[in-house]
């Protein structure tokens, strides 16, 4: 790793000797374990690993959902990991997008009013309706998510997400609920729109597969990095089988 | 390993468990503790009576002897007589201490007194005294006692040979002392032959008569008219006597209450339980899928679930019960007040129990087991998908356009939040209305109640000093009365027993000869000038009326007792406040009737020089001020007023967990929609609005329901209480009261839940399938 010593980060993500322990009674977890990383800014980044290994624990703390019991957390210049709560949901609110495994959207909402319930408290967010025709959600703004389908959903949350204009993208397990087809088509939207919009996009997955896709991939194992790889040639989601 | 599940489920539903408990504990504890009241006052006095041989009928005549006793003794019906000499007498030298004096036979065995030392008198030179009396008066057994009997100048000196109580004398009053005061009024026995100077020997002026149950009072009294015709005067039934029966009459004048209220408080209760019960395990269908799948029987899945609402009975039942009796107990003693009573002893209602337990059982226990059953029905992997969403619609708001564009982003959010859940929409509002209801109910009785008390305090006695005529006054003598120095003005009442008869039905009643105009004396408390009685016919009591099956422009024909001749009167008005019945004085002289007032109230420039006046008439036989009598009307009213404070407090008790019970239920529900608008970096107070507003939308139409709701439950509850003549009153007060309590109570468990969100894990809520 980590191509981290050194380095002068002027944006994107930066993790420094990471720590979370959870406390359980009288044993004490350590689902990250001195994690050290470094993301530049616009990166599609696929962080890869068996269930438990600490990735979605990551994925919270660089989300400002949760705090690391030690070690320092930078994005964009912020260093988030001495946040407080307020702190934490200003940076959620400002700088996050979080696309979850189970969508997540307000069932008594449409799903134009979903993307709105987001864009209504950021400081510049983008048009709720331009962003739904980008994820190709045009046709369905007034559904509720009741009257989508599952890709829909997802394309929906996605859509909540982006309207924000985050620093950030994180999704865990974006996929996790779609079949095949869909979570492909949801995969290759999530890369373009890292692409075009020159975002940071995280992406938490355990499928191994979508490695070769991401432009760095980070591979964890027990709540410590196994790998962590710089890809100059990324494959298009749409050319991978698996 | 399923049990081991089931207490760890248990720390996860404990919020709503506990607060479905407390609901179903305070529903236990009005209804055991109310029924209770009833039950454990019939208790006490049942056996206070049994014990004492208490008369049911007191009949007081002239010159009876024991030939009359021994043909009453004879009729069908009648199972016991026994005679006696009552009198009034007084302290020697303090005419201010009173007596009640009974004359008794040897074979003394009715009204029996409860001897608290000593024992009966044996002889003619003994005494036997109430002990509050005696204590008050310094008078120990064995001391000797000296009376002078009243209006005859005889003196008599008395050894006490024992003290006690006596049922007959539970609430000892008199025309002196409206309410209980044993320091000044008492009674006292003395064997027969003590009195015998007074009436000749074997003469009474009193029978003590019981009788079988099948025995009704208006055949007692047609059976005692015909064996003992003019020599009666008056026949009172027990359940008349307020002395000895005031404490049952409490009772029975709360019977609408006490019967009414626990009924609702258990609907509310079951509403709750059914709700909560409902959703519990409604939340847990994909845990249920799971068990299935496992391969649990669907046996031990019901009893899983069964047990979750087993345990609210098993928490909210015991405590309840057990509270019910300290509430029984604490009204107890609040209408026993001024009730001589001897040591008595508040037991549980087994009775109430067994039926709060069966109804709570049969709430929590069959919903749960409906509920838990119809998801049993379906196959584990239906069980284990989440429930399908209902699918989306616009709510009736979106359809009138210009309003729906005109609202904000987040009143858009809240309105379809609100309404998009109509089953806890309605559980929510019908919850809180019936809690507003209760609350309101509580206040406006205490309004009705009060109104009632005022009236009779402040405007219907507007004499100085009401003034207890001999019965054997003459004309010359109340002229002289009304005209005597000092007075500024007098009104005349007579009183006399009378049988009344309609086509199909026929009653006993007092019938209140007034003066043609009553300015002094209201009939009506609630009267706002003065009362002019018909030229034409007579004023009936509504609940006799009702009896009688008479309405205004009816003929009812009178009989006195007696007497043989039958007069035909038209009801003129039947009024809900009257006692008896009421003719004026020009109708009664041209009845041709003889006319002996009983009973005078007069106003004075200076009452209390009048009362030092009144020394002066022999044919007065008693006078109280308008305070001493409206004082003792306000302790009565007060007394039943604490029953309507408790009952607010119940009120609001149970409005209050109920608010919060669907306040943490709907949290629950939403937890994930919580959690959502946390991650997506709300702050804390914009999603306390969002969410929070939900509630008080809530509680706003809740309250809304809740007022007809209340105002209809009032008046059922006011026209139910024939015992007190008690308006249906709708103050802004009350109403302003119980919105605001109900408000504040909405915006209590707000802020307890604004505090549960701090404590939501975001990750948690939405990390599992929703």
């Amino acid at each position: 790793m980590q191509p981290l010593e050194g380095v002068e980060l002027v944006s994107g993500v930066r993790l420094e000797h990471v720590v979370r322990e959870y406390v359980m009674g009288k044993t004490t977890i350590r689902a990250v374990d001195d994690v050290s990383f470094s993301i530049p800014e616009g990166k599609y980044t696929i962080i890869l690993g068996a269930s438990g290994a600490g990735k979605s624990t990551v994925l919270n703390i660089l989300g400002g959902m949760d705090s690391p019991t030690s070690g320092l957390v930078t994005v964009n210049d912020k260093e988030i990991s001495n946040f407080n709560k307020k702190q934490l949901t200003q940076y959620r609110r400002e700088s996050i997008g979080f696309v979850f495994q189970f969508y997540n959207l307000m069932p008594n909402l449409t799903v134009l009013e979903n993307v709105e319930l987001a864009s209504q408290i950021c400081k510049n967010p983008l048009d709720a309706r331009q962003v739904l025709d980008m994820v190709g959600l045009g046709d369905r703004m007034g559904n509720f998510p009741a009257q989508c389908s599952g890709g829909e959903q997802q394309r929906g949350a996605i859509a909540r997400a982006l309207a924000k204009n985050p620093d950030v993208l994180l999704c865990d397990e974006p996929t996790g609920a779609l079949d095949y087809v869909t979570g492909k088509a949801i995969l290759a939207l999530l890369y373009d729109l890292c692409k075009k919009s020159k975002k940071t996009v995280v992406v938490v997955t355990h499928n191994g597969a979508l490695a070769p896709t991401a432009d760095v991939l980070i591979r964890m194992k027990s709540g410590k990095i196994e790998s962590f790889t710089e890809n100059p040639n990324p494959v298009p989601v749409q050319e991978l089988e698996w | 390993m399923i049990w081991k599940n089931f207490f760890r489920d248990l720390r996860r539903t404990a919020s709503r468990l506990i607060s479905v408990s407390i609901i179903t504990m305070i529903a236990v504890v009005v209804y055991t503790g109310l029924n209770g009241i009833i039950y454990n006052v019939d208790r006490i006095m049942g056996r206070y009576y049994m014990e004492h041989n208490v008369a049911d009928y007191w009949l007081t005549g002239v010159g009876l002897d024991m030939a009359d006793c021994r043909a009453l003794e004879g009729l069908n019906g009648i199972t016991g007589v026994q005679p006696q000499i009552l009198l009034d007498a007084e302290e020697r030298h303090n005419s201010d201490i009173t007596l009640s004096l009974c004359g008794i036979p040897a074979d003394w065995s009715i009204n029996t007194p409860y001897i608290t030392e000593g024992r009966l008198p044996a002889n003619s030179q003994e005494i036997f005294l109430s002990d509050q009396f005696a204590q008050a008066r310094g008078l120990q057994v064995g001391d000797w006692y000296e009376l002078t009997l009243t209006g005859l100048g005889i003196h008599l000196r008395l050894q006490v040979c024992g003290v006690g109580k006596d049922p007959e004398y539970l609430y000892p009053v008199n025309a002196t002392t409206p309410s209980p005061d044993l320091s000044r009024y008492g009674f006292a026995y003395v064997r027969e032959e003590t009195l015998q100077d007074v009436m000749g020997p074997h003469i009474y002026n009193q029978f003590c008569i019981t009788t079988s149950e099948s025995m009704s009072m208006a055949q007692l009294r047609a059976a005692v008219d015909d064996v003992l015709g003019s020599k009666v005067v008056n026949i009172l039934a027990l359940e008349d006597n307020q002395q000895a029966y005031s404490l049952m009459e409490g009772k029975n004048n709360l019977v609408p209450i006490l019967t009414f209220f626990p009924t609702l408080f258990f609907l509310c209760a079951v509403l709750m339980m059914v709700s909560t019960m409902n959703r519990l395990i409604e939340s847990a269908r994909s845990d249920i899928g799971t068990f299935k799948a496992l391969g649990y029987s669907d046996h031990t899945i019901l009893v899983y679930y069964l047990l979750h609402a087993l345990l609210v009975v098993v928490i909210g039942f015991p405590i309840g019960a057990l509270l019910g009796k300290y509430i029984a107990a604490l009204i107890v003693w609040t209408i026993a007040t001024g009730c001589d009573l001897p040591p008595m002893e508040i037991v549980h209602d087994f009775q109430a129990w067994g039926q709060a337990v069966g109804l709570t059982a049969l709430c929590c226990i069959g919903s749960a087991w409906l509920v838990a059953r119809s998801l049993l029905k379906e196959s584990p992997a239906q069980c284990m998908r989440p429930k399908a969403p209902k699918s989306g619609g616009s709510l009736f708001l979106e359809h009138i356009r210009p309003l729906w564009r005109r609202l904000g982003f987040n009143q858009k959010y809240i309105l379809r939040n609100t309404f998009r859940n109509k089953v806890r929409m309605l559980t929510c509002v019908v919850g809180i209305a019936f809690c507003m209801a209760l609350v309101f109910m509580a206040f406006a009785i205490k309004d009705s109640m009060d109104a009632y008390s005022n009236a009779l305090a402040g405007n219907q006695n507007r004499y100085d000093v009401m003034v207890s005529l001999n019965t054997s006054v003459t004309e010359r003598q109340y002229s002289r009365l009304v005209s005597a120095p000092g007075v500024t003005g007098a009104e005349l009442e007579m009183t006399t027993t009378c049988w009344l008869y309609s086509s199909s039905q026929r009653a006993t009643t007092t019938l209140t000869v007034a003066e043609d105009t009553v300015s002094l004396h209201l009939y009506d408390p609630y009267a706002s000038v003065p009362l002019s009685l018909p030229q034409e016919g007579l004023v009936l009591e509504k609940q006799l009326a009702d009896e009688l099956g008479l309405a205004e422009g009816d003929s009812v024909t009178l009989r006195f007792t007696g007497e043989n001749g039958y007069i035909t009167l038209t009801v003129a008005e039947v009024n809900r406040c009257v006692s008896g019945a009421y003719v004026s004085r020009s109708l009664w002289r041209s009845l041709g009737r003889a006319y002996t007032p009983t009973a005078a109230y007069l106003t004075a420039a200076d009452p209390v020089a009048l009362e030092t006046e009144l020394d002066h008439y022999d044919f007065v036989d008693g006078w109280q001020s308008r305070e001493t009598v409206t004082a003792a009307v306000v302790e009565k009213m007060e007394n039943t007023s604490m029953v309507v404070y408790i009952l607010i407090v119940f009120g609001g008790g149970l409005a209050c967990i109920v608010i919060y019970n669907l306040g943490i239920m709907s949290f629950f529900e939403q937890l994930r929609s919580l959690a959502t608008l946390m991650v997506l970096g709300f702050y804390e107070r914009e999603i306390k609005r969002l969410q929070l507003s939900e509630n008080l939308i809530f509680a706003a139409a809740g309250i809304l329901l809740g007022i007809p709701l209340g105002i209809a439950l009032d008046r059922f509850l006011i026209l139910s209480i024939t015992s007190m003549p008690l308006e249906v009153m709708v103050t802004p007060k009350a109403i302003g009261l119980s919105c605001g309590v109900t408000m504040l109570f909405a915006l209590g468990v707000n802020v307890v839940i604004g505090r549960k969100m701090r404590e939501i894990d975001m990750l948690g809520a939405l990390k599992s399938v929703e």
